[in-house]
């Protein structure tokens, strides 16, 4: 069990050498059996992570340059877990929505090594490791977009790129220059992220600004925050239907997890003191994308804008710096990986068939396509944010848990359930129902095959499933997010930051006891101490029951 | 003459001279011969290049050198020996057709052998010009009117260069009287940096012809102008050596005549030291710009490489060898097997304007789905993609940016990498993502330089493991 995680991320790698040996068709179907193996890996390990345990699992270090701090170390925690969930699933889904006839192998390979890049990314614990996933990530996409795209593919796919990529050199500046810190304050070279979280380093508050400034930069262009994503709209419109899926369902967490990962326990004084800037800009995202997306006549389009919107909410969430913001903001990467994921691939299915995305020309869609247009109003009411789907249990934590930081920025931002209920139903309404405008072409159109109602059906089922019960993902993340909020708080410098941190989280967090110069993540110690409230220390598994009570009466609250 | 110094000077010098006996043998053996035969005189100049890499295995050669003549003296024959292999083609060329061109590519690699030892500027001249005339010649043999017009254009600025050099050290030798460079380092490095300025004159121009001289041979910035040029006129096996060879060789002698300046604590009036840093911002940011324009492939590779040449100037500036080192050795593997890729395509109409226009490149793709993935993974690794090859080397040199406190630097180079990849992509973009049917390479490619090909893409890929390796060897690697 221990090479879980390396055999997780070594399955589609070494999968995609052996693509070449098959035809198109071929392909396909092994792209199909390698992923669903992928999923059940994933699910594996799921069932064994144990959930109630704080320390990091499935710790796996092989040293490279061990000079320079350049090892291979992988881990998993709540939160990547189930962002780890989240690829092999989408990508399984993928892999089976894969309609390509001709050059489907190409396309296999992307997909299967765009899933083993990123689960790479999810569980790395050394930063340069990171790094080389966040770049290399980019290729794959590249190529789905320049040889499958439609419209001004090249031009728009090496826009991507070279936005991307100039942005996230400034994060490797960023990375390398925390490594010098550790060199000059440890005495070693260290990329390890649990060398830098365990409290030996101190970053001054000057510093700290400046390396948060280089890691958001990048950030921003990825997940992307407003004034940085002229290049999204375009890419997500004239990628290939997967294409636009991987990017809004899995690209765009690695931003959110980038921040919930690195920015906030390494710069939590500078993350309190940007917060401010970034809610607003989160607020501008939500609201300003939502009005957008109203406008827009292409569908893919309108499905774009209320993604870059509905990340808007997860930035939020994130910068609640509390429980119930953070766990809202990873729920919600999961909500809207699945349903703007789902989406793409819906009006993916109608541009096969028709062959066009304007929704001028469709209209009366709904009595030539019934399962179609079920599936499209499930998949929609979960990104609008209706109760009881997946898509408004994130929302809702995630402004609950910003609540305590500003109550107008968070009625602001949570006009998103009307704009995206108004923008998302006039959609439907003008495809789905009315007359039919272009008879040739709508009157012929076939409904669902039975892959694609596999797939709708797997989307759905998800949708629901987690909707009614949030608790499947809520619980396990809980003890990681605690840690989380617990090593801001504890590496926090800065006596504001640590009453801003601790004003939002009622005073309950948990510190970790700051270790010397030690090795790795596992040897910290967690202690908890409540710091303001609760003077007396309280066993971390009581903790953690009360916590998931306060949590369970907490989302029944939601049911209700 | 005591024995023991005869024996330091034949271990020294022994390389060298078992690579010009080399070469007069292969030329005899073609005098002698009933008929040229290709194969013959490529394998006895492999013999000669693995017997002198074998000597320079050897411990007494490694006790008698300093570290930076030894690492310079590995990549230069290990670079030479890899890009000679590269000429068992299965098409015919003519200037590998001439039986002159391996007995001067022997005397070439002598001649930089002898240029890394930098003990006596004299010799170091003889090297130097050992070194870059037989290039000329083998430049022109293909009788094409590029190769020529790109001989002249080496052979003249190369005399230029050597003009400067030969007045620098006319110079030096005109303020100490000794030729010997070991000899008086101390003294210049002191009399650079704390001299009265009127009284540095003398030594300070010195140093600036010698600057001047050698920057012809790197190819910084305002000295590149025959790179490109000479880049086109030759083949991609002859470019790929001129692109590595002797830069590497002007290099070890740039560490040896500036390190000891620039290692030292800064003082005020360390001109040599800011003139470097100008120097190498220009070469980094100005042909990057240019390669962005650039319609041949073999042309923005040129650009590439003298910005490449910027970055290893950069590591000189940073007071660290060692990291050239290994940034050489990374941009020799990316190199090597980018020019061996090219190579595998002959044009089959030699006289459109470009060999390798990126035109042609439309569709290579659909048509060589490896050779085209091979390109790709050289380009990626030479735009500096994580984990490929040249990344590494970008990484060890902003680290120790970072570490001397040069934050612009770092920036500047940063922001470079992010121009680079533009034009990287270019060639990736012509051949996955346009459409063109129509052929115009023939098949040149055959098991040894596949072979080549194989190596190096596995290295870059692996290069990770090439880095932890070179490690061991080079202790502090400027950490």
């Amino acid at each position: 069990m221990e090479y879980l995680l390396s055999l997780i991320i070594g399955c589609p790698l070494v999968a995609c050498l052996f693509i070449f040996m098959f035809d198109d068709s071929g392909a396909k179907r092994f792209g199909r059996i390698i992923s669903f193996i992928e999923l059940g890996l994933v699910v594996a390990l799921w069932i064994s992570y144990r959930s109630d345990v704080a320390d990091t699992q499935f710790f796996t270090k092989i040293f490279l340059i061990p000079e320079l701090g350049i090892d291979y170390i992988v881990f998993v925690d709540g939160i990547s877990l189930f962002l780890i969930v989240l690829t092999a699933f989408i990508i399984f889904l993928a892999n089976i929505y894969l309609q390509r006839r001709d050059d489907a192998k190409p396309f296999v390979v992307c997909l299967l090594g765009l899933e083993a890049i990123l689960m790479a990314l999810f569980v790395s614990q050394n930063v340069l490791m990171f790094y080389a996933c966040w770049e290399l990530a980019l290729l794959p996409v590249l190529y789905m977009v320049g040889v499958w795209g439609s419209g001004h593919k090249i031009y728009i796919g090496l826009k991507f790129f070279v936005y991307t990529f100039a942005s996230s050199l400034m994060m490797l500046l960023a990375i390398l220059y925390m490594g010098y810190l550790c060199y000059e304050q440890l005495g070693h070279w260290s990329f390890d992220l649990g060398v830098w979280t365990s409290g030996a380093l101190s970053i001054p508050l000057e510093t700290q600004i400046w390396l948060f400034l280089g890691f958001f930069v990048s950030i921003a262009v990825k997940i992307p925050i407003i004034p940085l994503h002229t290049w999204l709209p375009h890419i997500y419109s004239e990628a290939p239907a997967l294409g636009s899926v991987m990017l809004s369902a899995l690209l765009s967490k690695m931003g959110t997890y980038a921040i919930l990962r690195f920015v906030l326990p390494l710069f939590p004084d500078a993350s309190v003191h940007f917060m401010p800037i970034i809610s607003v800009l989160a607020v501008i995202m939500v609201i300003y994308a939502g009005i957008i997306a109203f406008r827009q006549k292409d569908i893919k389009k309108v499905i774009a804008y209320s993604s870059i919107s509905h990340m808007g909410i997860v930035v939020l969430g994130i910068f609640a710096f509390n429980n119930e913001g953070i766990s809202g903001a990873v729920f919600m990467m999961i909500a809207h990986g699945i349903t703007s994921g789902g989406l793409f691939m819906l009006a993916g299915m109608l541009y096969y068939r028709t062959m066009t995305r304007h929704v001028d020309d469709f209209g009366g869609v709904a009595e030539v396509m019934p399962h179609y247009a079920t599936f499209f109003a499930i998949v929609m009411l979960s990104n609008v944010g209706l109760p009881l789907t997946i898509g408004f249990v994130g929302e809702f934590l995630s402004l609950y848990g910003y609540f305590q930081t500003s109550p107008i920025i968070t009625a602001l931002a949570g006009t998103t359930l009307i704009i995206a209920a108004s923008y998302m139903l006039y959609l439907f309404k003008n495809v789905f129902y009315g007359v039919i405008k272009n008879t040739q072409t709508l009157s012929v159109l076939k409904d669902l095959n039975f892959k694609e109602s596999f797939v709708l059906a797997m989307i759905a089922l998800v949708i629901i499933w987690f909707g009614v019960f949030p608790n499947a993902l809520l619980k396990p993340m809980q003890v990681s997010v605690q840690q989380l909020v617990g090593m801001t708080y504890t590496l926090a410098q800065d006596e504001a930051t640590k009453a801003h941190i601790s004003k939002v989280n009622n005073g309950l967090v948990m510190t970790m006891t700051k270790v010397g110069n030690l090795g790795s993540k596992d040897e910290n110690i967690i202690s908890e101490s409540h710091t303001q409230n609760m003077q007396s220390p309280l066993q971390l598994n009581g903790y953690v029951k009360a916590l998931h009570g306060a949590h369970d009466s907490m989302t029944h609250d939601i049911r209700e | 003459m005591d024995t023991q110094i005869f024996y330091n000077y034949l271990y020294m010098y022994m390389p060298s001279a078992i690579l010009v006996f080399g070469a007069i043998i292969v030329m005899f053996s073609n005098v002698f011969a009933s008929h040229f035969s290709r194969n013959t005189s490529l394998s006895l100049c492999m013999i000669f290049i693995a017997s002198s890499m074998l000597f320079c295995l050897s411990v007494g050669h490694i006790n008698s050198v300093s570290m930076i003549t030894l690492s310079a003296e590995y990549i230069i024959l290990c670079a030479s020996f890899g890009f000679i292999f590269l000429t068992f083609s299965k098409q015919k060329f003519i200037e590998l057709q001439t039986q002159e061109f391996y007995p001067l590519y022997l005397f070439s690699i002598a001649g930089f052998m002898l240029m890394v030892h930098g003990g006596n500027l004299i010799v170091v001249l003889l090297g130097l010009e050992i070194g870059s005339l037989p290039l000329a010649a083998m430049l022109a043999f293909n009788r094409r009117v590029y190769g020529i017009e790109g001989s002249i254009k080496y052979f003249v600025s190369s005399a230029l260069a050597s003009i400067f050099f030969i007045l620098g050290i006319m110079l030096f030798y005109l303020y100490f009287g000794d030729f010997s460079l070991q000899r008086n380092v101390a003294e210049y490095k002191e009399v650079l940096l704390h001299g009265y300025i009127m009284d540095i004159l003398l030594l300070l121009f010195s140093m600036l012809f010698i600057l001047a001289g050698l920057g012809f041979k790197v190819s910084l910035v305002p000295w590149h102008s025959w790179m490109p040029d000479v880049y086109e006129a030759s083949n991609p096996v002859l470019a790929g050596y001129v692109s590595v060879v002797p830069k590497i060789a002007g290099f070890a002698l740039f560490a040896m005549l500036f390190l000891p300046l620039l290692q030292s604590e800064s003082s005020s009036n360390n001109y040599i030291g800011s003139l470097v840093k100008v120097l190498l911002c220009i070469t980094i940011t100005l042909p990057n710009i240019m390669a962005l324009v650039q319609k041949d492939v073999k042309r923005m590779l040129a650009f590439s490489s003298i910005s490449h040449s910027g970055f290893a100037l950069a590591c000189i500036y940073l007071g660290s060898f060692d990291t050239l080192v290994l940034y050489w050795v990374l941009f020799l593997i990316t190199n090597l097997g980018a020019f061996a890729m090219l190579w595998m395509n002959r044009p089959i109409d030699y006289h459109a304007r470009y060999d390798y226009a990126f035109q042609r490149f439309y569709g290579f793709g659909k048509a060589h789905p490896i050779m085209a993935l091979g390109m790709a993974l050289f380009m990626l690794s030479l735009a500096g993609i994580p984990p490929f090859s040249i990344f590494w080397g970008k990484i060890f040199i902003v680290t120790s940016a970072l570490q001397q406190g040069e934050i612009t630097l770092a920036f500047i180079m940063m922001l470079n990498s992010a121009i680079a990849v533009c034009y990287y992509l270019k060639l990736i973009v012509a051949m996955y993502f346009k459409q063109g049917g129509q052929r115009f390479y023939e098949d040149n490619s055959t098991a040894p330089i596949r072979f080549v090909a194989l190596l190096c893409a596995l290295l870059c890929v692996g290069s990770i493991f090439v880095v932890s390796y070179l490690f061991k060897y080079i202790p502090m690697l400027g950490i």
